[in-house]
């Protein structure tokens, strides 16, 4: 190793992390190299600043409200249970639902006694923002799963969300656009079908009738915007009419409604 | 002792003389198996971490061909039986390059899988308690047997049946058809919410479905059935635009 | 008997069987509680934080993912000092916030910083976080990457750049 210095592989040289080729060449070139040898005692005196740093030791009274959390929402599981039949979400399993669920969080969390000094009002409005924010992660996540079925479970969540943001929208866009996976792009479809009065949604669903080769998809979306009346619509559909490989009854529909669009 | 390598070399050897349309290859390191055919695929469990290709007997390499190698679409046979195989991080990706000879594909149990038929090819899966992704992209039909994970299926004009053991997972089960049927077995007790629908066709189950009401309101349009059963649990969603749905007790 | 991972206990937290938590507690509370500290410098703070925490992987627990547990706790954490930030401050400025706290004297009669804590306050916010959980043995670069939404690769380089930097500070100050 030449000239090449290489105090940025110092940090993973002393974690120990590289592999055995960069390792060996680090060292060939750590044995010739002044500048690169001083880089690293002085990194090894950081890093051992880090290890000799004494941590913190938080005081019991942390274990035991944890333990006091604990055991609470163990009893009150051990109650909710046969009281709420359970609803088509994966959330549902315990107290998430939004509306009501907010005034049990804030009464919970009172109970760990941890919020209790604090004004209620104002934690109202965090605490749902943090719910809704934390599902949003949650959700935006899961839809750039490798697994289809997890990303289908991530579009899934689109029932939390009463008015979705922009992210959320932008992401269902991009699975109904460009999910390789026919289920995945047909429950995005469904998912968006419920917001199609946003214009947003209405160019996605213009944009992908243009590149769907799913019938069941296409079919879907040319009701949707029939029933909206887009007339966007229209050119892609006469495209879908020319298409050799579309279905006949694709073909079929798209005779019965173009008329309806005026 | 030495005699004994001998002949246990010699046993191998012959064994792989044998078994000239066999490939097996690790699977450590791989998350899924992604197979790709136009013709038949049959996929089954056991117990080795490899994956086994036996591609179909009949083939014999024409004179011909002899001394050469297979150039299929998106890559060359370097497997000896027709088969591409390439490693793509933790995935596997299995191309059957040859255009109407089936294969007998052999995972572990809990391999995820991916099967995608591309042309006539029959999808059957047999076993698994991973995941399970499969797509007939055309005239191919789709049979996922004795499987615990979840699946996400979908065909064109071949129906699709699955019979479910346990059904034990959160994440959703989805299956589509645009013109087949879709035909599905599971346990009574399975706890689920279940969105079934058809466009054109029907849908008969001998499960008890309490309709979703919404509002007061039953749901509108006889095509679409939302249920809970055994309290709900996992989304399970069955849809065909044109063929009928089967849901069936095991 | 072999320890579990964090994944499968969380795993069984989330079909509800809540004494699992119990274990990952014990496992991780020291953790989250120095990362809180490390940030805030607040010991008092950092102990309601952390119990904010568990609390929440305990209302949460059925949203996991089954993704790398120890993300998801820090991802969770970084979010509740987030707020709580946010929350005393009526504005949300995400962790510029915080930079008030670090150079702040009133604090410094009460609690007795180290040096290197001291170092690591001169640093933003941004790169103390991730300086702080890189040094944690339990966080690799895939996590890493993960809780701040990135790639490994960007993550390694970036906290490298910072390594450098906190190093320079922390010799200025022997």
């Amino acid at each position: 190793m030449k000239n090449n210095h290489i105090s940025d592989l110092i940090p993973a040289y002393l974690d120990g992390t590289l592999d055995k080729n960069t390792q060996k060449k680090a060292e060939e070139h750590l044995s010739q190299c002044p500048d690169c040898q001083k880089e690293l005692e002085e990194m090894k005196t950081l890093f051992k600043a880090f290890e000799d740093d004494v941590p913190h030791v938080p005081t019991n009274r942390l274990r035991n409200k944890f333990e006091e959390a604990l055991e609470a929402e163990k009893e009150s599981l051990g109650k909710m249970v046969p009281l709420v039949p359970k609803k088509k979400s994966n959330w549902a399993t315990n107290l998430l639902k939004v509306a009501a669920s907010i005034a049990l969080l804030v009464a919970s969390f009172q109970m760990g006694s941890l919020f209790q000094q604090r004004k209620v009002d104002g934690d109202m409005a965090i605490l749902k923002d943090e719910t809704l924010q934390m599902k949003q992660t949650a959700m935006l996540s899961l839809m750039e799963n490798q697994s289809a079925s997890k990303r289908i479970q991530g579009v899934n969540y689109i029932e939390e969300f009463e008015h979705p943001d922009e992210a959320i929208i932008q992401a269902l866009a991009n699975r109904l656009i460009h999910d390789e996976n026919d289920n995945v792009r047909l429950t995005a479809f469904e998912a968006l079908s419920k917001f199609s009065a946003s214009d947003t949604v209405k160019n996605v669903f213009i944009e992908a009738l243009g590149k769907e080769k799913n019938p069941s998809i296409q079919i879907g979306i040319i009701e949707m915007l029939v029933q909206i009346q887009e007339k966007k619509a229209i050119a892609p559909m006469k495209k879908l009419l020319e298409q050799e490989d579309t279905q006949p009854f694709i073909k079929e529909q798209i005779k019965a409604v173009l008329p309806k669009i005026t | 002792m030495k005699k004994m390598t001998l002949l246990f070399t010699a046993l191998i050897l012959s064994a792989m003389a044998h078994a000239q349309n066999d490939y097996t290859k690790s699977l450590n390191g791989i998350e899924w198996v992604k197979i790709e055919s136009k013709a038949d695929i049959v996929v089954r469990t056991y117990t080795s971490n490899e994956i086994l290709i036996k591609a179909g007997d009949r083939h014999e390499v024409s004179e011909r061909a002899k001394g050469l190698r297979l150039v299929g679409e998106g890559g060359n046979d370097n497997t000896e039986v027709g088969f591409y195989v390439v490693q793509d991080g933790n995935t596997l990706i299995v191309k059957n390059l040859r255009k109407s000879e089936g294969a007998e594909i052999f995972l572990p149990k809990n391999q995820n899988v991916a099967v995608k038929s591309t042309w006539n090819g029959n999808i059957e899966i047999n076993g698994f308690a991973g995941e399970i992704e499969a797509d007939a992209q055309l005239n191919g039909s789709i049979e996922i047997l004795d499987v615990n994970g979840p699946v996400t299926a979908n065909t064109l004009n071949g129906e699709v049946t699955v019979e479910f053991g346990a059904v034990k997972q959160s994440s959703p089960i989805s299956i589509y058809s645009t013109n087949g049927a879709v035909d599905v077995t599971m346990p009574g007790n399975t706890p689920a919410d279940l969105s079934l629908s058809s466009v054109n066709g029907d849908i008969y189950t001998n499960f008890d479905l309490k309709r979703e009401e919404k509002d007061g309101l039953k749901s509108v349009s006889g095509r679409k059935v939302n249920a809970a059963i055994n309290n709900g649990g996992v989304n399970i969603s069955l849809k065909s635009t044109n063929g009928n749905i089967y849901l069936r007790k095991q | 008997m072999k320890a579990l991972s964090d994944e499968i206990l969380m795993q069984k937290v989330a079909e509800g069987n809540l004494d699992m938590l119990k274990v990952l507690f014990d496992r991780h509370h020291k953790h989250v509680y120095n990362f809180l500290y490390k940030m805030s410098g607040d010991s008092m703070l950092s102990e309601d934080l952390t119990q904010d925490v568990f609390y929440k992987l305990i209302k949460y627990r059925s949203s996991y993912n089954n993704g790398s547990f120890v993300s998801w706790l820090f991802t969770i954490a970084r979010n509740s000092l987030k707020s709580h930030f946010s929350r005393n401050h009526k504005h949300h400025d995400g962790l510029e916030v915080l930079e008030y706290k670090s150079d702040k004297e009133e604090n410094e009669d009460v609690e007795d910083y180290s040096r290197l804590q001291q170092a690591l306050n001169q640093l933003d916010p941004e790169d103390r976080e991730l300086v702080i959980l890189n040094r944690f043995k339990e966080i690799r670069y895939e996590e890493l990457a993960e809780i701040m939404g990135s790639t490994p690769g960007a993550m390694k380089t970036k906290v490298c750049r910072i390594l450098k930097k906190l190093k320079k500070i922390y010799l200025e100050s022997l």
